[in-house]
């Protein structure tokens, strides 16, 4: 499957050593973690079916189902990756100014910042973090293909009439801080509100600019 | 005298009674219009027959209703249709309806998810769009309509509110094209 997004991006090949540097990363996590979990969760009395029902399948999944985990996340990186390339393509104009290409490099990094699992992996102290870490890369890259939209009609519409073809400056600074912004999704309803609040965000940055024209 | 008194009364409005008892209407609905017609009872329960036969509701064709029971029945029906007229249907405008944000992802409008109203239509005009709340467009005559995407250099933008799956519309005139 990875194979296939070579053409999609440049850099393919970087994903490709991700999924094996995050398989590893999981093992290795796992191992550490799985006999303090055990501990922890029974209390340090382990019993012959010693591990609570609520987080059963959390645990179960993350010790024996590892490569399901890194092919979902593989996939989603796959999908968020195909759905990105899209969305640089519905803007091809805001991708020649100094803005739009910033954003391009911007959203391009932030896809393989969140497939990267090194650092969420080894902050993890047990295994529903380690759970966590991959649905929050999971739905985090889900989310950058309308981030970047959000980010390049914004460059599309603040620069249209400038001058020099760029968003002005006052609203360029804001511009590059909704960028940024982006608070880690569990699950779907809370990126579906991340999403919410990003777009809100973004209206407001366009009203206070349409209410200074209108001053002008 | 009293009695004779009632019973003239009673006489004198019977037939009317009578007459408007017996006659009744139905109102077949379309898409873009409809078709009211009014007979006497008798008559209607043919038609109401007629029209449940020939599944007349979704052939959305109010000119051969028309014909057809006007041939069939002549002046003992009333007819009357009304045709709703739609800024689409004219020539040369286009028109998209979409989610607003969809809209919005797809760089047609600037940003206004979540503002209110007003303060959409502060944004959306000053970037240039002519922009107008659903209720009040739907109250302008379709010449009205016209008038306002003419005098629009862009888009006419139609918001029924700015929740990111509220629909939005927008018209263009085909020479002024999509995207500005």
């Amino acid at each position: 499957m990875l194979a296939a997004l070579a053409p999609a991006g440049a850099f393919a090949g970087e994903s490709r050593n991700l999924t094996e540097s995050n398989r590893r990363a999981l093992a290795s996590k796992v191992d550490e973690l799985q006999h303090s979990e055990l501990i922890r969760l029974t209390h340090g009395r382990p019993k012959a079916n010693p591990i609570p029902f609520p987080l059963h399948t959390i645990y179960q999944t993350a010790l024996q189902n590892q490569e399901l985990l890194i092919r979902n996340q593989s996939e989603s990186f796959a999908n968020a990756l195909a759905r990105l390339g899209k969305v640089f393509e519905n803007y091809p104009v805001e991708l020649e100014t100094a803005a739009g290409r910033a954003a391009e490099a911007r959203f391009k990094a932030e896809i393989i910042r969140l497939y990267d699992l090194a650092e969420p992996l080894s902050d993890s102290t047990s295994l529903l973090e380690v759970y966590s870490a991959f649905e929050n890369s999971g739905f985090g890259m889900e989310a950058v293909p309308a981030r970047a939209a959000l980010a390049l009609n914004a460059v599309r519409w603040l620069s249209k009439d400038s001058e020099n073809g760029e968003p002005p400056p006052d609203a360029a600074a804001r511009l590059d801080t909704l960028m940024r912004r982006w608070k880690p999704a569990a699950d779907v309803f809370q990126m579906d509100a991340g999403l919410r609040s990003l777009s809100s965000d973004y209206a407001q940055l366009f009203l206070s600019v349409a209410v200074s024209r209108q001053e002008k | 005298m009293k009695k004779t008194a009632l019973l003239t009364v009673f006489l004198l409005i019977a037939p009317f009674a009578a007459a408007s008892a017996s006659v009744s209407s139905m109102t077949i609905e379309f898409k873009n219009g409809a078709v009211f017609v009014q007979a006497d009872a008798k008559i209607m329960k043919e038609i109401k027959e007629w029209a449940e036969k020939s599944g007349i509701h979704s052939a959305a064709d109010s000119k051969n209703i028309i014909e057809t029971l006007s041939g069939r029945y002549g002046n003992r029906i009333q007819i009357e249709s009304f045709v709703t007229q739609q800024l689409s249907a004219a020539a040369g405008v286009k028109e998209v309806r979409m989610p607003l944000r969809n809209a919005i992802l797809a760089g047609r409008i600037p940003p206004v998810e979540n503002l209110s109203l007003d303060e959409a239509m502060i944004v959306l005009g000053g970037f240039g769009f002519t922009a107008m709340t659903d209720r009040y467009f739907s109250s302008l005559s379709n010449d009205m309509k016209l008038r306002k995407l003419v005098e629009t250099d862009t888009a006419l933008i139609i918001l029924d509110g700015t929740g990111p799956d509220d629909e939005l519309k927008m018209y263009y005139r085909e020479e002024t094209g999509e995207k500005h």
